[in-house]
């Protein structure tokens, strides 16, 4: 090959990479955001740099987004205040799962056989709409409220140490769910953007992203497909320098016992379904 | 005959060394003895040779030269990952204090700047170890650009970033002679044909590890590459490819052949098993055959090998827990002697039908 055709060969092929990567930002950050929200350190938290990575410069903020489990096993339950995310929300039924691509007939008859294949399908890209401080937020709460007031109520002998920590935990755990969650939940998915936005209008409470979900059969022996939201695709939004000021100090643990730093970020998605930060302000 | 690259001009040079060594041997035994002219004549013409690809390409002249080549190969093999850890490591350390317009130009000068510096190091650097160093160095630099475009702007994603890669590292494999370049492009494209199989399935392609028989198809075309494109001008180069595709080919074969429950057949777990134990002796087998037939050592080995670790495998879950230790291994150690004994035989059946 002559060093000339190389050269051009090389240039072309890194100048068009490098187009393409860059219009394709522009193009989405471009016209109207489809999504434009008001978060708080509830539901951004500053990304955790792996131990080899400590002198990475750059900062992230992690989205923290939840499912709705109605039945929230007593693991879940405790597990709340660590931030855990995604599971198998009830709206990820079979039909749901169906009109996502995913094959549901072998679970006609139910068998372990059944569950196992289909199980097997691997995860789908969806679209998925996250819905913020909404009506699986108040859900959520309305359902750790009952369960701590439920057991509170149980009668405990005084000075049983444990049943006292175990108090202060379920206590604990209310405060966490009121005040330090995240209120930001995965509320539906799809594989047509118009749909799910005609469905979903307002654009500070809704916003459509790009994630994955995969199969699993809830309730074994009962016959009942249901999926789980596997996670967003992008959920790492990068802090621009201008921005740096703001967010640098921030906690990156969020299940520390101290106080947050407050703030508040709003974080916007386009064309593409990419996020970005606009803007953040400490309160 | 003019060579177009160092690895040409240097397996000429052997070639020339091991003719003067067997005619001087056949002329102390008396068996052929050049007239003066004939030895003037080939001795000007190989001289010729030598010293023409000593200038344009510093091949070794002798066994003590091609000694150090060998340590200058391994020392520039390293340096050129080093450097290219450092450059990447040098960015992470300082992107996060810049604003965003100038990581963008840093990228990119990075990434031009490093390519031209590369084909400016191959004009000046008849070795080819300096060009390595600097062509490692543009690739590293390249993947960072795009992978850092994406996390500075959010960008989901994608396996079409491997594509370009694949592309860039070949380019310079192919310009500057450069292997190390040339397995690092031929990885890209194993993912990448990897990643769009397992897409066909509708699933997400991140998860095309998840079921190994998305690398057969990898493995098929990374193998008929050499076969259909010439690549005689680039010693070695063909081999590559060949070990790449049969490693695509055997490493899920041999997953597989363990890991049943995560093969796209719809069928018990250990029909699939068996079935991809049948199959691993079977394809590794033929890759001996095959290499044995049309001359790729690079075929007959990675198949040998992979035949043994099909084979150990096998023993290891028939006799491990049931047999004394000493007992599998003594057997073990049978089988290898069985096996000397039958390529020796196909050896010599081989050599009595050329012969």
């Amino acid at each position: 090959m002559k060093r000339s055709h190389t050269r051009l060969a090389g240039l072309v092929l890194l100048a068009l990479t490098n187009a393409i990567a860059l219009g394709g930002a522009l193009w989405n950050r471009s016209g109207e955001p489809q999504a434009r929200m008001r978060l708080t350190e509830r539901e951004l938290q500053r990304f955790e740099p792996w131990y080899g990575n400590r002198e990475n410069s750059g900062l992230t903020l992690r989205l923290r987004w939840r499912t709705l489990v109605e039945e929230r096993t007593a693991a879940d339950f405790y597990s709340l205040r660590y931030g855990s995310s995604g599971g198998a929300p009830g709206w990820l039924d079979r039909a749901k799962m169906e009109s996502l691509g995913f094959d549901t007939s072998m679970l006609a008859a139910y068998s372990e056989r059944a569950r196992k294949r289909y199980e097997k399908q691997l995860p789908r890209e969806v679209l998925l709409v996250l819905e913020l401080d909404g009506a699986a937020y108040r859900r959520a709460l309305e359902l750790t409220r009952e369960r701590v007031d439920g057991e509170l109520a149980k009668p405990f002998i005084a000075g049983d140490r444990a049943a006292e920590e175990r108090r202060k935990s379920l206590r604990e755990t209310l405060d966490w769910e009121t005040s330090r969650s995240s209120r930001l939940f995965v509320v539906d998915a799809g594989t047509d953007a118009d749909a799910l936005r005609a469905k979903y209008q307002d654009r500070a409470r809704y916003a459509i992203v790009r994630g994955e979900a995969r199969p699993w059969a809830a309730g074994a022996g009962s016959g009942r497909a249901a999926g789980i939201v596997d996670s967003v695709s992008v959920a790492s939004i990068n802090v621009p320098l201008r921005l740096r000021g703001v967010l640098a100090g921030v906690q990156a643990l969020d299940y520390a016992p101290a106080p947050r730093t407050p703030f508040d970020a709003t974080v916007a998605w386009g064309r593409r379904f990419e996020p970005w930060l606009v803007e953040a302000a400490r309160r | 005959m003019s060579a177009s690259s160092r690895s040409e001009a240097q397996q000429r040079a052997d070639e020339i060394r091991a003719f003067r060594a067997e005619l001087e041997r056949l002329e102390r035994e008396g068996v052929l003895v050049l007239a003066p002219e004939q030895r003037r004549a080939v001795e000007a013409h190989h001289g010729e040779l030598l010293a023409g690809y000593a200038r344009a390409f510093d091949i070794d002249r002798d066994a003590e030269a091609k000694q150090l080549s060998l340590g200058m190969r391994v020392a520039s093999f390293l340096g050129a990952l080093a450097l290219a850890a450092s450059v990447f490591f040098l960015f992470y350390q300082f992107w996060g204090l810049l604003p965003t317009a100038a990581q963008v130009g840093i990228l990119l000068a990075a990434a031009f700047g490093t390519f031209l510096a590369t084909l400016l190091v191959q004009a000046r650097d008849p070795t080819g170890y300096f060009t390595k160093l600097a062509a490692m160095v543009a690739f590293a630099c390249f993947v960072l650009n795009i992978a850092m475009l994406g996390q500075i702007f959010d960008i989901t994603p994608s396996d079409k970033a491997l594509l370009p890669w694949a592309a860039f590292a070949l380019l310079l494999a192919y310009a500057c002679d450069l292997r190390l370049l040339l397995a690092a492009g031929i990885l890209c494209l194993i993912a990448f044909i990897s990643a769009r199989t397992g897409t066909w399935s509708g699933m997400y392609w991140l998860y095309f590890g998840e079921r190994p028989e998305n690398f057969f198809p990898a493995a098929v075309a990374m193998f008929l590459v050499p076969q259909l494109v010439d690549h005689r001008r680039y010693p070695g180069f063909g081999a590559i490819y060949r070990v790449f595709a049969l490693l695509s080919l055997f490493l899920p074969v041999l997953v597989l052949s363990n890991w049943g429950e995560i093969s796209y057949i719809d069928a018990d777990d250990k029909i699939i098993e068996g079935a991809y134990q049948v199959l691993g002796f079977a394809v590794s087998g033929g890759a001996v055959w095959l290499g044995a037939k049309r001359h790729w050592p690079e075929a007959v080995n990675t198949g040998l090998v992979f035949f043994v670790v099909f084979l150990y495998t096998k023993f290891y879950d028939w006799w491990w827990e049931i047999m004394p230790k000493w007992l599998f291994f003594l057997v073990i150690a049978l089988t290898a002697v069985l096996l000397l004994l039958v390529f020796k035989r196909v050896r010599t059946v081989r050599v009595g039908a050329a012969g």
